[in-house]
């Protein structure tokens, strides 16, 4: 005859094993590689077990954010399923947020029709960062992919720098020249606290030119790429550890403009 | 030896002559809209300033936020500048982009300024002046017409930029 205190150390002993077994799951990641070409071969990091949504990152710092993955593991127990393309290391450029805008076109565009093609998710978004924002421009500007009848539904862009040069004071900002070719609905987050914010009008007006449906807002109290910064001020982490908050809700938003 | 140390000399020079080009470099001419857009705002005490009040001035008219860390740099050398350019027809105005009034005198407590810093509370000026970027600089002749423009902070009481505004003053 077991006492009921064996019996209570039995559940919480299942109990810890259930959560860990939990826990592991939602840690688990899965490493597979894309081949471009003879040359070029992109890892692809996935979180999470097929859902009905799809979330394909493109990071400025593949692997260097650790900000960036921990939050993926936060919307992987909210049920969505994430790719992180590490367009990076297959051209030994390193994790520097200005080399993501050196990755060529095409193969933004291979990688995002990959996942479409192998991706069992009913919907997929785009979802990306500062100047990680170029290669999502680059990829929604491509003919095929915009023929495609496609799970692809958008792109959410937070704190986007998809400038060509940096904005001369007195003058219009100049995007990089994929901007305004997409069709696919673009939700643009910007900092309060950024001079980027007062090109939104302006940001929003250029990329709807082909047809894409634009939405755009602010988020309080943060800079630019907050979440990516060394020198955070306390909102900017607080909104940094709801970061899979700010883009669940913000997936919702885009799926229905 | 003497040869190579002439030589070495000559390279420092020519090094130093570009660090000093790429000083100056940094200034822009502006080729947009010539005249300057309005600027109708008070400053933090309620006072009103027109642009217009400062014609027959060379005018660096700057905008800037406390969240830019530049604009904490370069505020003492602005401050310098005014001193170096004492006796000159010389002003600076600086607009705040559309922060509010206990953000930027907290501000102004750890960077004391020696010139106007004006509100745009709800940041019309800095759109039609079309600011995309701080600290965001113009400067302008003294007939009111952008002559230069400037993205990002400099030594602005350095020698090179002493020159061109005294230039300017001179005109």
């Amino acid at each position: 005859m077991q006492t009921p205190a064996f019996h209570r150390s039995l559940a919480y002993c299942m109990g810890v094993l259930l959560l860990a077994t939990l826990a592991f799951a939602a840690r688990a990641e899965i490493h597979s590689t894309l081949e471009i070409n003879d040359e070029i071969e992109i890892d692809i990091v996935t979180f999470g077990e097929p859902a009905k949504t799809g979330i394909i990152w493109f990071a400025c710092r593949q692997g260097e954010d650790a900000i960036e993955f921990e939050t993926a593991r936060r919307l992987v127990s909210r049920g969505y399923q994430i790719y992180f393309p590490d367009m990076l290391s297959a051209h030994f450029l390193s994790s520097l947020p200005s080399n993501i805008a050196r990755i060529p076109a095409a193969e933004v565009v291979t990688v995002i029709r990959h996942i479409i093609d192998t991706s069992t998710a009913e919907r997929l978004f785009l979802l990306a960062g500062a100047r990680a924002a170029v290669p999502v421009i680059r990829g929604l500007a491509d003919k095929n992919l915009q023929q495609m009848d496609s799970k692809l539904k958008g792109a959410l862009l937070i704190t986007p720098r998809i400038y060509k040069t940096a904005p001369d004071p007195g003058s219009e900002p100049v995007y990089i020249d994929e901007t305004g070719l997409s069709v696919h609905p673009i939700l643009v987050l910007e900092g309060e606290r950024t001079p980027n914010r007062w090109g939104l009008p302006h940001l929003a007006a250029t990329l709807k030119k082909s047809g894409s449906r634009v939405q755009t807002d602010l988020i309080n109290g943060v800079r630019g790429y907050f979440y990516l910064r060394d020198n955070q001020t306390p909102t900017e982490m607080e909104m940094t550890r709801q970061l899979d908050t700010l883009i669940h809700d913000n997936l919702q938003k885009l799926g229905a403009i | 030896m003497g040869i190579y140390r002439h030589l070495i000399f000559c390279l420092a020079l020519i090094l130093i002559g570009q660090q000093a080009q790429a000083v100056a470099g940094q200034l822009k001419e502006y080729w947009g809209n010539m005249t300057s857009p309005r600027i109708e705002l008070p400053d933090l005490q309620g006072r009103q300033h027109s642009l217009t009040d400062y014609r027959g001035n060379v005018v660096l008219v700057q905008f800037w936020a406390t969240y830019c860390t530049p604009c904490r740099t370069e505020m003492p050398t602005m401050n310098r500048l005014i001193k170096k350019m004492q006796g000159k027809p010389f002003k600076i105005v600086t607009v705040n982009m559309a922060e509010s009034s206990e953000q930027v005198r907290q501000f102004l407590q750890e960077v004391p300024v020696d010139f106007p810093v004006l509100m745009d509370s709800d940041g019309s000026t800095l759109n039609r002046w079309k600011v995309f970027a701080a600290p965001a600089n113009f400067i302008l002749d003294k007939r009111g017409k952008i002559i230069f423009t400037l993205y990002g902070a400099i030594e602005w009481d350095s020698d090179e930029m002493v020159g061109r505004l005294n230039a300017l003053s001179e005109e």
